[in-house]
């Protein structure tokens, strides 16, 4: 089967030929494979063919304490409720932005402990007593964070709804010490997903951030 | 100082840097109740029942409805804004579907909650008993003999046929000495914007009604919902915020934007709906999926003598706002940039059961640019020429330019564009480089593919669009208003979602008029603040909107002028205008700047006579002509011959916009538009089944490219003004349309010594094995 380049193979275990006889099929696999292993199976798969809802496991409220951008916040949670919908409906923190349902766009990417993380792929719950960053906590006393200031400088973002996680990717990538040349960063943004900018203007914001030609 | 013409950085980036966006989905009103969407599983099924008791039994479940509940709240189907012929066959499109679903994610039932959650939860507890039916999604298919019928009651699946010809061109082709007739299929496209769509609608105790979308088309909105919900459009405020990239997938008035309206009116709650990447796939458009034959005829010189083609166009299962208008875009481009004096173009529309389909970036333009430059290589191979010299021997020379299909080109240097390419790219360095690798035998092999290219934007001269039955108008409208203290604030009519308008706008405005850029404030996207204007879609927005602006800044000139000569006791020819200041001509030290004409407009003590206050000044512009972009594009491939797999290594695009504005802005609009045709020629395909299931449902199985599949690019530019007061072309969709066909050229190139002529799109390496395969056994 030719559809054999899929992004970040190492996540992807879906079958071709798995496609061709149960076209809904991937679409869950991929999900399950994306999410963080340590949440995979507290996951019920969808029930509806049209993947409109991911239903959780029954149960009670959980108690969950995480820092977010410096604030401590103490909430129940559904123990379904996935971290991009916590930052962006219980503390409306919506520079978080959803833009698929795969955990292929990136355009959730937030910080945990440091490190960028698709906060579509995490529950909740998984984020206690953890610090998360997300876009809104990046800048510092009103600065632009240098990666921030470079997409600006270098027009790497257009309609803006990637830049969020494509910058706190870039982020990580960079303190990573792994944007160390152009193929690099290509690489490293390889699960950032940007439809507007072709990824040349992004791509040269980070390297003028990272410090490389 | 001047602005225009300098890359000045965008004011439009601060707040999307801080994650301060106002998509839709950011924004939520007190009582907000959610919405989701029931869609069919069937590519064609009857609908028996809908059982909606479970669903409204959930938890927090406000209503639910079919869509034969709501069948009474439409006062007419969603519209098509353009049946290209007289006998365009366009069967009712209503937001939820009563009795038959026609394509897999047809609209069925539609449920309210109190969260989104709780929504889908209870969407999946509708029960629907579905008859499934026989379905067709392939268009060639779908005009046998015995096709199920998309639409039982048309007796046909062909919604229409259109031709433009001109005469003896039969004749032409009978008498060429070499004529090259080519099949290509090209798939369908899924935009995937990264923002999906998305609604919020409120309607307050009068009837009054603000919807904000995630839509290229707030004005075009507003004018549809009318005809949908039979509530004037002068009691309707559409708003777009934000919008995270459209394409041509966010012009549409789709179903949900009403839906959410009769919802919130019926249950007196502010109504919000966010599309799930899997709901998009399904339920936005898609694009291209056309099948094409075209025939070249040419002298043995290489003198291309008639252009035909034939093209079959799948619809999809409805018509959407422009559906069966989209080949149209690319009707007169056939010829492209070259001279050919005969010509004949057949569109024939097809209905499939499939998600209709509608503008995705070019919209019909790469398309016929992709047949052209495929065939021009082709044609080259069977004359034993070099691609580039037939290119050259049939470029256009001479601006303007009228077309044996009867549109005149205003400007251009095709040639400039050619020559730069090559130099950019250091033609025969590659050429080097690719025999050296042949000599050698190298697994991997380099190709280079030629796109010599020019396109039709600035939708659209409204006489044209009107001969060719366009509903509407293209025109835009733009308005300039000096505040009382001299600070400026800008109303345009186009809806910007990624274009920079803020930023360009307000470099014209400033410049024309004196002042600093950050005074001037851009204002769009709501159509309280913006009463007239025709939106953002098919590279219009700078050069129609734009000339509007400027059209409305030289009648704020005007008028001040006015007031100053009143006030100078000069006549007004006495004075002339530069950086902000009138000054009488000759006496220089006599003066007033621009801003206290503005003050002076405002306080009102010593105007001319019948001369009204206030300095504002509105413009509407309908542009005589389309714009006419065009340039030359390479593309250097690595094929790796064991294996298919292909690497893009180099992509060069020398293109001429006429004059940017803001060259970061203009070089950013084609870097995006060069990575969606480079994708459609490598990675993207939206597929179906033969039964009508859509099998690419996920960013996992459509591959929308990464960073990591694309090479930075080599722009350049040349420049020949265009025919209006800025000399701007289009540039939103240039790189779309030229890209697709110079990477498969090459591709084909990097083969040719092993006999390969065609590789079908996308070039996946399994099709390229095929293809070598193919010519290896
Ligand atoms: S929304 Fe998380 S990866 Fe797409
Ligand atoms: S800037 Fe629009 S998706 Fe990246």
């Amino acid at each position: 089967m030719e559809r054999a380049r899929a992004r970040q193979p190492r996540k992807v275990v879906a079958q071709s030929h798995e496609l061709e006889a149960h076209p809904q099929a991937v679409r869950v696999t991929v999900w399950l494979c994306a999410t963080r292993p340590d949440s995979v199976w507290k996951l019920s798969p969808p029930r509806d063919t049209l993947g409109l809802a991911l239903r959780g496991e029954e149960g009670a409220l959980r108690h969950v304490a995480l820092t977010v951008n410096g604030v401590r916040h103490e909430l129940e949670l559904e123990p379904r409720e996935l971290l991009a919908y916590v930052l962006r409906e219980r503390l409306g923190l919506t520079g978080t932005n959803i833009g698929c349902d795969t955990s292929s766009c990136g355009a959730c990417t937030v910080l945990v402990n440091g490190e960028s993380v698709k906060s579509c792929t995490m529950l909740g719950v998984q984020a206690d007593g953890l610090e998360i960053t997300t876009i809104e906590g990046l800048a510092r006393d009103g600065e632009l964070h240098p990666v921030q200031q470079a997409f600006h400088e270098h027009h790497a973002l257009q309609c803006g709804y990637c830049t969020p996680g494509m910058v706190l990717a870039a982020v990580s990538l960079i303190e990573a010490g792994a944007a160390t040349d152009e193929q690099a960063i290509r690489l490293g943004l390889e699960g950032n997903l940007c439809r507007c900018t072709g990824y040349h203007n992004i791509v040269k914001a980070v390297a003028a951030a990272a410090g490389v030609s | 100082m001047t602005v225009v013409g300098t890359p000045i950085k965008r004011r439009e980036d601060e707040a999307l840097l801080r994650g301060r966006g106002s998509f839709v989905d950011n924004l939520t009103l007190p009582g907000t109740a959610y919405m989701a969407v029931v869609r069919s599983p069937y590519p064609a099924a009857r609908i028996v029942s809908v059982n909606l008791d479970a669903a409204r039994a959930a938890e927090g479940v406000i209503a639910a409805f079919s869509g034969a509940d709501l069948a009474d709240e439409w006062a007419g189907p969603l519209p098509c804004a353009w049946l290209v012929t007289e006998d365009t066959k366009n069967p009712p499109h209503y937001p939820v579907a009563i009795d038959v679903a026609r394509y897999q994610g047809d609209p069925v039932a539609v449920v309210v909650a109190e969260s989104r959650a709780l929504a889908k939860d209870a969407a999946e507890l509708v029960e629907v008993e579905y008859e499934p039916l026989p379905a067709v999604a392939d268009v060639e298919q779908a005009l046998s003999d015995g096709a199920p019928l998309v639409h039982e009651e048309l007796g046909t699946n062909e919604c229409y046929v259109w031709k433009l010809e001109t005469d003896g061109i039969q004749a032409a082709i009978d008498a060429a000495d070499v004529v090259v007739t080519r099949r290509y299929r090209q798939p369908r496209l899924i935009p995937n914007a990264i923002e999906p769509r998305g609604v919020l609608a409120q309607v307050g105790p009068t009837g009054d009604v603000t919807l904000w979308s995630a839509t290229q088309t707030p004005h075009i909105q507003r004018f549809v919902l009318q005809l949908v919900l039979g509530i004037p459009e002068a009691k309707i405020r559409v708003i777009a915020p934000d919008v995270g990239g459209g394409f041509g997938s966010k012009i549409q008035v789709y179903g949900e934007g009403p839906l959410a309206i009769v919802l919130a009116r019926r249950l007196g709650r502010p109504v919000k709906w966010t599309e799930e990447r899997s709901e998009n796939y399904l339920g936005t458009i898609h694009g291209r999926d056309v099948v094409h034959e075209v025939t070249f005829a040419a002298t043995k010189e290489g003198k291309i003598t008639a252009v035909r083609s034939e093209a079959w166009c799948a619809m999809g299962a409805y018509l959407e706002l422009v559906t069966p208008g989209i080949p149209l875009l690319g009707a007169w481009l056939y010829s492209g940039p070259y001279e050919i004096p005969n010509y004949s173009v057949t569109f024939t529309g097809v209905f499939t059961n499939t998600t209709p389909t509608d503008a995705y970036r070019g919209a019909g333009r790469p398309e016929a640019t992709y047949v052209l430059e495929r065939t021009m290589d082709a044609l080259a191979r069977e004359l034993g020429m070099d691609p580039v010299e037939l290119r050259r021997k049939n470029l256009i020379r001479e601006f303007p330019h009228t077309m044996a299909s009867g549109l005149t080109i205003d400007s251009g240097d095709y040639h400039a564009s050619l020559d730069r390419l090559l130099e950019v790219l250091d033609l025969d360095a590659v050429r080097a480089e690719q025999a050296a690798r042949r000599e050698r035998g190298d697994v991997k092999q380099l190709g280079v593919g030629f796109s010599t290219y020019n396109e039709m934007c600035g939708l659209a001269p409204s006489r044209i669009l009107g001969a060719i039955r366009y509903a509407v108008g293209g025109w835009d409208s733009a308005t300039v208003r000096f505040q009382p203290l001299g600070s400026v604030q800008v109303v345009v009519g186009t809806s910007p979602h990624g274009q920079g308008h803020e930023t360009t706008f307000a470099q014209i405005v400033a410049d024309r008029l004196g002042v600093g850029v950050d005074e001037v404030e851009v204002l769009h996207g709501d159509t309280a603040i913006s009463q007239l204007g025709m939106d953002t879609y098919g590279s219009r927005s700078l050069a129609v909107g734009g000339i509007a602006l400027w059209q409305a800044t030289e009648k704020v000139i005007a008028k001040a002028r006015a007031i100053v000569a009143h006030q100078l006791e000069v006549s007004e020819d006495d004075l002339e205008f530069a950086d902000g200041t009138f000054r009488v001509k000759g006496s220089p030290d006599r003066s007033m700047d621009i801003k206290a004409a503005a003050f002076a407009a405002h306080a009102a003590h010593n105007l001319p006579d019948g001369m009204e206050p206030g300095l504002e000044e509105t413009a509407t512009y309908d542009p005589a002509n389309f714009s006419w972009p065009g340039g030359a594009h390479a593309a250097v491939v690595e094929v790796d011959t064991e294996t298919g797999d292909t690497r893009l290594v180099r992509y060069v695009a020398v293109d001429d916009v006429g004059r940017a504005i803001n060259p970061m802005i203009v070089d950013g609009q084609v870097h995006g538009g060069l990575a969606q045709g480079i994708a459609a020629a490598l990675y993207e395909e939206g597929v179906y089944d033969a039964e009508g299931n859509l099998l690419t449902t996920t960013m996992a199985t459509y591959l929308v490219p990464s960073a990591a599949e694309l090479p930075s690019f080599e722009t350049d530019r040349t420049e020949t003004a265009a025919d209006n007061p800025l000399g701007v072309k289009g540039v939103g969709e240039t790189g779309t349309i030229a890209s697709a066909p110079a990477v498969v050229n090459a591709v084909v190139d990097a083969l040719s010594h092993l006999g390969v002529t065609d590789v079908p799109l996308p070039a996946t390496p399994e099709r390229v094995w095929n293809a070598i395969q193919e010519v290896r056994s």
